[in-house]
């Protein structure tokens, strides 16, 4: 079985190719409808011929002490990184590493254009923005 | 002067068989006093804690499929103050299958290798379904017998 240093690793890997533009993800609406509450959107990336796809959800925790009503249940949001198949299905959950979080912000920069856009954004010169 | 004597005996042993019978009459009320208490405490406690537990098992069952290390950690550490918490309250059997599984929990939180972890993880959530099960039990016959004193 793989160590769950080593997934860190895979994790730190993707994180690299998404920043340096080098690994494509694509936005997939067929598994976000397979899934159950997602937040955004489910990215999807071919690695290796693997199918990856990654994605934000929300799911009941409880806490005695939680602030949010008398129930002790309240909603938390947590990071999937998974293996799927060509059709979107669950092949392997990829353990819950400390970089997933990263990972997902990596990839949610680069598929919204962010980065782009800061950089034609600041090197415009001032007055020609195209505010509206 | 001899009978002063003796009746200052008398009065003394009087006296000291007085502060004895009061003395075991103290210590019987406060007895029944704790024992009141504690029964009340059982019956309020008990059903809130079996509550927490089933809710910090079903984060530990979510944290186990995710894979999530931490969160095993903090759960299973959760669930054993929980169960801690529960011992005054238990007796004999059951009190023992309760330490059992704090004990089990508490090894399960101490293991570095990872595939002992994750199995032992997959034991102690078994056994702590078992002790929520024996924990419903407790809690409906305090219901019944409370049901059965009014």
């Amino acid at each position: 079985m793989p160590t769950e240093s080593e997934w860190e690793q895979a994790t730190q890997r993707l994180i690299d190719l998404t920043e340096s533009g080098q690994l494509k993800w694509e936005v997939n609406a067929h598994i976000k409808s397979q899934r159950e509450n997602v937040e955004g959107d489910v990215y999807l990336a071919n690695v290796q011929g693997r199918f990856i796809a990654v994605y934000e959800y929300k799911y009941q925790y409880y806490d005695e002490e939680s602030s949010s009503g008398t129930s002790g249940w309240e909603m938390r949001n947590e990071v999937a990184i998974e293996f799927v198949d060509a059709i979107g299905v669950l092949q392997y959950r990829w353990p819950a590493v400390p970089g997933r979080w990263r990972l997902l912000d990596a990839i949610r920069c680069l598929v919204s254009g962010a980065q782009a856009f800061l950089k034609t954004f600041l090197t415009q010169p001032a007055g020609k923005e195209g505010v509206w | 002067m001899d009978s002063l004597n003796i009746w200052g005996s008398v009065a003394s042993i009087a006296g000291l068989l007085v502060s004895i019978v009061g003395l075991i009459i103290t210590i019987r009320v406060l007895w029944r006093v704790r024992n009141i208490e504690k029964a009340f405490l059982k019956q309020a406690l008990l059903p809130s804690r079996m509550k927490a537990l089933q809710g910090y098992m079903r984060n530990l069952e979510r944290a186990i499929t995710t894979k999530n290390r931490q969160s095993v950690l903090q759960e299973l550490e959760r669930c054993r103050a929980l169960i801690k918490a529960c011992f005054d309250y238990l007796e004999g059997h059951r009190r023992e299958s309760f330490e059992q599984t704090a004990q089990a929990l508490e090894h399960a939180c101490q293991l570095s290798a990872e595939n002992e972890f994750w199995t032992e993880c997959e034991r102690a959530l078994s056994r702590l379904h078992g002790v929520h099960e024996d924990l419903k039990t407790l809690v409906k016959e305090l219901e019944w017998r409370s049901k059965d004193a009014n």
